[in-house]
């Protein structure tokens, strides 16, 4: 099916996501959409599969312009998406799940599907037991039933949207056969990412994102330096990190369990000290997000010590970690943490420690003025969050940072962000390091984390699997320690 | 207690819980389509008085439920215009059903020339069988001395069950009140399940404010119902989201409206028992349930649906 | 390829000029549909419109038996209005208003007739917010420390609520019923050392305690950090917990103090124009009133004020209908609708919605500007 997109704009409020956009997919091809983070690639793709109406442009399909008024259109149409975000399944089993949204007659026959199912996983080799809990699946589980799901309702234009985030490097490799045997069958898949190396070996054509516009086409393969320069314009700077001397223990966990769920196996050891930047990888829902609850006190140990700069904090509330100076923010915090029609002022006033009954509004202001110009945030102390731009967003966010930080946790802190934004942020975060703050942060992003850590923890199903030294791991080794294979270099911790 | 009295009670029991099976199933079936809906005694008003009206007007029972179903459909549609399409505050637009059904059910009983208060009711619904079988000793009458409601009401309950879970309809509609977003992109039209299923909801509302008006008290009375439309909604949570568990739960509040009488005839001491007291049963057994059934994680194990009340915007992130 | 000849779009922060218009909108459509309806029945709307503004506000007697009316409704209001604000459903207004009423008369029966005006008065007063608070509390702390959804609950204790009256009245020979009155049970008067002053026919003090705790609303949610607080929860409780507000003692908080304003209108209802425990003048659907009062005044505690005398003079011109051989039940009907309108309202005072083709123009000359 030939697939075109012709002068497609859409905006939200004041962001252009998609600002004319013209798209040819041919049949049978492999065809990458490129982009940094806020290109606009998912909003199309979005478009494409009737989730969004655009403001304007049209989509034609094997010559005719067709109407995509939702999903369902879509998929008539014979286009299926596999969403970016991470994939929110039913409580449903597997086989519930494959059957949704299914045409025939309007009794659900169970037997049929099953060995419907069956058949489809056998012809792409995936291993797919009916009726496991659609949650128990593994993220790259899950594509795959969303993948013979689509199949079976006949798409013949497949959407995946930033499909190996999250996934171990085996299942990406399965996942790039089962694409490539696709699109021998005539399918055209459409594959989005921001990672050069996955598209270039993946994909027969490319289509380079930025800014919500296209910026370039090309035919693979071609140099690397050719796309990066579409994408980045010139080859950009990447922030890099200077050493800091390490100082005291910020973070000493003893022999850390929980009583349930991820994280109750194997307990937990680890000392964090001034200025020392450790990552956190693995797998969505490996138990990272416990661990950093763990260390800020909104999660409680079943066993062991948790002790912020020598002081035993164990079973303490989220607030005595505050008022220790330890800040966790996390996913979408950085992104979302602020609301909407509080002014600057105000979220200095939440930022604050200010225990009084009456609001100190004069040390609010005076506080918001002082951050406004040292941050460089383009906005008033009266403007409201949501009539800042998106950097200013970000920047208020870091300024609403306490001044003293003992231990800052985040999680993902620069998804969904530009480059340049993403480098502003490190550049922040590090500088706080030569005052002794240590940073423990998560991301699925190998390469930050390899960038920005002195060292990182790998987690895989509830346990930490691996310990790598940031300055001589490779991307390779990580992606096997995060597919669950532990490495001989590696030492693994106890 | 002796024999006859309770197999008497038992049997008012069935009747009494007959119009909450029809408000309760129809509530489960809004639920599960992640819409809750506050306006089911505002619903059931209305179907009460379009019933009665209906049947007051033409002589035809059946004339009446269809118009009660109907009436009640069709004013279900405020609330899901406001909770689907407009996307405000399921609590208070429901909330502003139940006012407005309550007003209108009033006002259209009293207006006009010739009101229809205090009017009794043309035809009333009447046991399908009488000697024979429903002579037989005790299960005679409760099994086969009733009207055909009470045998509708059963099949609409396990209709509805297989509904839910052996149809393909069924499916879409328990995905659209977990993960509307999910569904929607397996191609589910998620606004045009829910208001199909607010409406479900409406029409068995009005179906079961109809067998107030048109068998249980037929004479027409400001609000026939009490407080059935509330008590449906406490009954949802104790059938936990389940058709099929809502006959047992209406039967039992059926059963505790009706012990207060039961109690009455039965003289000293039992008669001192004060009917206010009793009446408080029924609520605070729901009180009881939510807290012993919904507290923290259990809640989800029930089967409450994971978006129930939450709007839904497809653009939205 | 699109089909949307409009775009809806979120406006962000609401324009002050929308937020009075559309209150005002909704009110005249709702008089629309009852017209409409009244009209059917074959009577002229206009007058009976007309007789309604006549008996609310046409004599001095009507404006202050409005105010009387409208005086529990500024409470029941706030109560709604309060919690709401926060997202904490409680719909058991009517039930605490009632404990409130069961307290104040309890207390001011069991202090007496010895004891001075000065006294009993401020007691009755804070008996009522009391009675109303612990009644909330029953839902308010499951909710909280359990996760027990509060609208089922609150609802539920509404009916209970009412018997427990009841009981009181018709079903014992408690000290809230009157021992001298046996044929139809009625509840005991409540010393005069616990009644207000009348200063306006039956005007009394309570209307303007009302007045008065509504203002003291508006500050303490705005000028507060307590307020302050209460907000950013209510906009956002992630973002609060993650900024060390105690998330669940803010929501017990707000779920108290909304039950203690209910209460505090049956108190003052007892201490005002009822003077009694008496099941016939407290069971009038006031606590749901409440919502709508809330509901068309945004949330807003001063704009409160305004809203409820509004529904105040419906509630007293309602009864005067009946003269004229109109339903009064037209003034439910009024009320819902009323309320129907307003939280559909809120759709437009949240969105803007403009013509494709004007939001494609719009972005074309931002871009030749830029
Ligand atoms: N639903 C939405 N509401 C508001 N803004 C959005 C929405 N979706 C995307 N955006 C904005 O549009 C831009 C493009 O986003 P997106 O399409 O997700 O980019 P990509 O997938 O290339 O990372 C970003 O600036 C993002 O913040
Ligand atoms: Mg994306």
């Amino acid at each position: 099916m030939s697939l075109e997109l012709r002068n497609i704009h859409k905006h939200f409020g004041a962001v252009r996501a998609n600002d004319g956009i013209t798209l040819t997919v041919e049949t049978g091809t492999l065809h990458g959409l490129l982009g940094e983070n806020g290109a606009g690639k998912s909003t199309l793709m979005k478009v494409l599969s009737g989730f969004h109406s655009a403001d304007s442009g049209e989509i034609v399909l094997d010559g005719r312009p067709i109407t995509l008024a939702s999903p369902a259109d879509a998929i008539a149409a014979g286009i299926g998406m596999l969403h970016q975000d991470p994939l929110v399944f039913l409580p449903f089993n597997v086989l519930d799940n494959f059957l949704l949204g299914s045409p025939g007659t309007r009794r659900l026959d169970r037997r049929a599907a099953a060995s419907e199912l069956q058949s489809l996983c056998d012809r792409y080799g995936f291993n797919l037991d009916p009726s496991a809990p659609a949650r128990l699946l593994t993220v790259g589980e899950r594509q795959q039933l969303e993948i013979v799901r689509l199949l079976w309702l006949g798409a013949r234009v497949l959407i995946l949207d930033e499909p190996t985030t999250g996934i171990s490097a085996d299942q990406r490799a399965k996942l790039f056969t089962t694409l490539r045997a696709l699109a021998e069958e005539g399918m055209s898949v459409i594959f989005v990412s921001h990672k050069l190396e996955e598209v270039a070996d993946l994909c027969r054509r490319v289509t380079v994102m930025t800014r919500g516009k296209v910026v370039g086409e090309a035919v693979l393969p071609t140099p690397p330096e050719r796309l990066v320069e579409m994408m980045f314009g010139q080859a950009v700077e990447i922030q890099e990190r200077d050493d800091v001397a390490l100082g005291a223990s910020h973070l000493t966990l003893e022999r850390v369990r929980t009583a349930d769920g991820l994280l109750s196996e194997e307990p937990i050891s680890l000392d964090v000290k001034a200025g020392e930047v450790v990552g956190i990888a693995g797998m969505e829902g490996s138990g990272q997000d416990t661990f950093l609850r763990l260390c800020c006190g909104m999660r409680n140990p079943k066993e062991g010590t948790v002790a912020i700069a020598g002081r035993d904090l164990t079973g303490k509330h989220y607030r005595e970690y505050l008022a220790s100076h330890v800040k966790y923010l996390p996913a979408g915090r950085l992104e979302e943490g602020l609301i909407e029609g509080l002014t600057i002022s105000e979220h200095f006033l939440l930022a604050g420690e200010d225990p009084g009954l009456l609001i100190d509004w004069g040390s609010a202001h005076r506080r918001s003025e002082e951050q406004i110009e040292h941050y460089g945030i383009k906005g008033r102390k009266s403007s409201t969050a949501e009539s800042l731009s998106g950097g200013n967003q970000q920047r208020l966010l870091l300024a609403m940072l306490p001044p003293e930080l003992t231990l800052l946790l985040m999680e993902h802190p620069t998804r969904g962000l530009d480059i340049e934004s993403a480098n502003w942020v490190w550049e922040q975060l590090l500088a706080r390091r030569h005052q002794g703050t240590s940073i423990v942060f998560a991301s699925a992003d190998l390469d930050e984390l390899l960038r920005y850590s002195d060292r990182i923890l790998v987690f895989f199903s509830g346990r930490i699997i691996g310990e790598l030294d940031a300055g001589t791991a490779t991307v390779d080794e990580l992606g096997l320690l995060i597919g669950g294979r532990r490495s001989a270099a590696g030492e693994v911790s106890s | 207690m002796n024999d006859s009295q309770l197999i008497l009670t038992m049997f008012a029991a069935i009747g009494l819980g007959t119009p909450l099976i029809f408000a309760t199933v129809g509530e489960i079936i809004t639920e599960r389509a992640g819409i809750l809906n506050l306006g089911v005694q505002g619903m059931m008003l209305v179907g009460a008085v379009s019933g009665f009206w209906a049947t007051f007007e033409t002589g035809s029972l059946t004339l009446g439920v269809v118009v009660a179903m109907i009436a009640g459909a069709v004013f279900s549609l405020i609330h899901a215009f406001a909770s689907i399409t407009l996307r405000v505050s399921q609590i208070v637009s429901g909330l502003a059903l139940t006012i407005f059904g309550t007003g209108l059910a009033s006002f259209l009983g009293k207006a006009g020339s010739d009101p229809l208060v205090g009017e009794p009711s043309r035809e009333t619904f009447e046991p399908l069988i009488t000697g024979g079988i429903a002579d037989w000793p005790v299960v005679g009458p409760l099994l086969f001395g009733h009207d055909l409601m009470v045998y509708v009401a059963l099949v609409v309950a396990g209709a509805a069950s297989y509904y839910l879970f052996r149809t393909r309809m069924g499916l879409s509609l328990r995905a659209v009140g977990e993960e509307p977003a999910s569904a929607e992109s397996a191609g589910v039209n998620v606004a045009w399940v829910r208001y199909a299923h607010v409406m479900v909801g409406g029409a068995l509302a009005g179906l079961g404010g109809a067998y107030y008006s048109l068998a249980l008290s037929p004479t027409w009375q400001d609000n026939p119902i009490g407080e059935a439309g509330w008590i449906a909604i406490a009954l949802v949570i104790l059938a936990s989201w389940r058709p099929w568990r809502a006959i047992f739960a209406a039967y039992l509040f059926g059963a505790a409206v009706r012990i207060q009488f039961t109690l009455q005839t039965l003289g000293s001491p039992w008669s001192d028992v004060p009917s206010s007291l009793l009446a408080m049963l029924p609520f605070i057994l729901a009180i009881v349930a939510m807290l012993a059934l919904t507290s923290g994680k259990r809640a989800r194990l029930l089967g409450a649906p994971a978006a129930l009340g939450v709007p839904y915007f497809r653009e939205e992130r | 390829m699109t089909t949307r000849r409009f775009i809806v779009e979120p406006r962000g922060l609401a324009s002050v000029r929308l937020s009075l218009l559309i209150p005002l909108i909704s009110v005249l459509a709702a008089l629309i549909v009852g017209g409409l309806f009244l009209a059917l029945t074959g009577e002229n709307p206009f007058s009976v419109y007309q007789h309604m503004v006549d008996a609310a506000f046409g004599s001095s007697r009507g404006v202050s038996e409005t105010l009387i009316s409208a005086t529990p409704l500024i409470l029941t209001g706030l109560a709604a209005a309060v919690a709401f604000k926060m997202l904490v459903w409680n719909i058991g207004a009517e039930g605490q208003f009632l404990l409130g009423a069961i307290f104040s008369s309890g207390i001011a029966i069991a202090m007496g007739d010895g004891a001075p005006a000065a006294l009993v008065i401020p007691v009755v007063i804070v008996a009522g917010g009391i009675g109303g608070a612990l009644w909330a509390g029953i839902a308010a702390i499951p909710r909280v420390y359990l996760g027990v959804n509060e609208i089922i609950t609150t609802l539920m204790l509404n009916f209970i609520a009412l018997n427990l009256m009841n009981y009181l009245i018709f079903g014992s020979s408690s000290p809230w019923r009157d021992p001298e009155v046996s044929t139809f049970p009625t509840g005991r008067p409540i010393p005069d050392s616990g009644r207000f002053p009348e200063f306006f026919n039956r005007l009394d003090l309570s209307f303007i305690i009302a007045v008065a705790l509504a203002l003291l609303a508006w500050y303490l949610v705005g000028k507060t950090r307590w307020g302050f607080e209460v907000r950013v929860v209510g906009d956002s409780a992630d973002t609060a917990r993650y900024a060390g507000i105690s998330v669940p003692k803010k929501i017990l908080g707000v779920f108290l103090l909304s039950g203690a304003f209910a209460g505090l209108a049956g108190g003052l209802y007892v201490a005002g124009p009822v003077g009694a425990l008496d099941p016939r003048s407290l069971d009038l659907g006031l606590g749901f009133t409440g919502i709508i009062v809330a509901a068309l005044a945004r949330l807003n505690p001063v704009a409160v004020i305004p809203v409820a005398i509004l529904m105040g003079a419906l509630n007293n011109a309602g009864p005067s209908l009946q003269s004229i051989g109109v339903p009064p039940e037209i003034v439910l009907m009024l009320q819902g609708a009323i309320l129907i309108f307003a939280v559909g309202g809120e759709f437009f005072i949240a969105n803007r919605i403009r013509p494709r083709e004007k939001v494609l123009e719009e972005l074309s000359e931002e871009v030749e500007a830029a």
